[in-house]
């Protein structure tokens, strides 16, 4: 990567979702209809931005986190939830000045089930008045202190108004000060998500997405990515092109207002 | 940079290539802890792990093997906790 020099006073941003992880260790998958007791009950900020960031910030990172937060909510159970997953980014060093700080939202929370026999997974989520990033809020920014912008693949239809948004700027700076973007392909009920891969610097894909999109393995999802995947892509009519061409490539039902937003 | 393509899928290791590229796509083994306690975060902390090495100029190749790294890490502790004491620097070749 050129001039890394630079790059060292830039902060790093992951936009997406914060929320309030009750974490369930049990000795083994619960029955239904049982009363048991498990191993260990503790709360943990979740989200995938929001873990993201708190990684890279424990890792010495500067790093910034934007999403959307409650403002003066009055529910105890809401207010206790918001003060410790707040806690929680800044003992990780994230900065949060940038959340969209919102009214009559919750904070969103989900059940996590951890089988200790096997260690897997399994996820409750509720997302309550759940609110999503908008557009308007992010064009505030000032994306000269980010050098690189990671987009957690949800609220597609605002997030790639925000990528264009990034892409304009970027056509007034030199290759050092350009702001670089990650997006995530993590749910595959999310159709609308390949939207997001035309101007990806960085595209992971989750074995989850993987599999709905037809592929078996973590080689063959990257060789059928990798040569539909353009970075860059100047005109219009060629991003056009690239989403047909995955439409036809995964099966993805592809919305044409995407041509508009450029 | 040109365009990064990464896919993560557990146990069998993380596959990576680039757009536009005739390369092969490389496939990098899972780094497996002697015992998985806590998946919770696992994918996030990878996500990390290559933001971090990107960031600081390493190779893809690195990039990735630094993110199974930390992964694993991860899925061996409960929490996230135990990063904190895991390796900063990013991992030489």
């Amino acid at each position: 990567m050129a001039n890394t020099d630079n790059l060292e006073d830039k902060k790093l941003l992951c936009v997406g979702l914060i929320c309030l992880d009750v974490i369930h260790v049990c000795n083994s998958y619960p029955f239904e209809g049982t009363d048991q007791r498990i191993k260990k009950m503790t709360w943990q900020k979740g989200g995938n931005a929001a873990n993201t960031s708190a990684v890279l910030g424990l890792l010495g990172n500067k790093v910034d986190f934007l999403g959307v937060f409650p403002k003066d909510t009055k529910d105890l159970f809401q207010k206790s939830a918001c003060s410790f997953v707040r806690q929680e980014m800044e003992r990780c060093g994230v900065g949060l000045e940038q959340m969209s700080l919102v009214g009559d939202s919750d904070l969103p929370y989900s059940s996590v089930v951890i089988n200790d026999e096997t260690g897997s997974r399994t996820i409750l989520h509720c997302p309550g008045l759940l609110r999503e990033v908008s557009f308007n809020f992010f064009q505030k920014l000032d994306l000269s202190a980010y050098s690189w912008i990671h987009f957690e693949g949800r609220n597609t239809e605002e997030v790639v108004k925000m990528i264009c948004h990034v892409v304009k700027y970027n056509e007034g700076q030199d290759e050092a000060n350009r702001v670089k973007m990650s997006v995530e392909l993590e749910k595959p009920h999310r159709r609308n998500l390949p939207l997001l891969l035309p101007h990806a610097d960085l595209v992971l894909i989750s074995q989850e997405y993987a599999r709905d999109s037809g592929y078996n393995n973590a080689p063959d999802t990257v060789k059928a990515f990798k040569d539909h995947v353009k970075s860059r892509c100047k005109t219009t009519r060629y991003n056009t092109l690239c989403l047909i061409d995955l439409h036809t490539l995964l099966n993805i039902n592809v919305r044409f207002w995407y041509n508009t937003a450029i | 940079m040109t365009a990064y393509v990464i896919c993560a899928w557990g146990e069998a290791g993380a596959a990576s290539g680039v757009a536009g590229v005739f390369d092969d796509v490389i496939l990098t083994p899972a780094n497996s802890p002697e015992d998985v306690v806590d998946t919770v975060c696992a994918g996030d902390t990878f996500l990390a792990g290559i933001r971090h090495s990107l960031i600081h100029g390493k190779c893809l190749n690195s990039a990735v093997k630094f993110a199974c790294r930390i992964a694993s890490e991860k899925v061996g502790s409960y929490g996230y906790d135990c990063l904190q004491s895991f390796h900063y620097e990013v991992e030489v070749e």
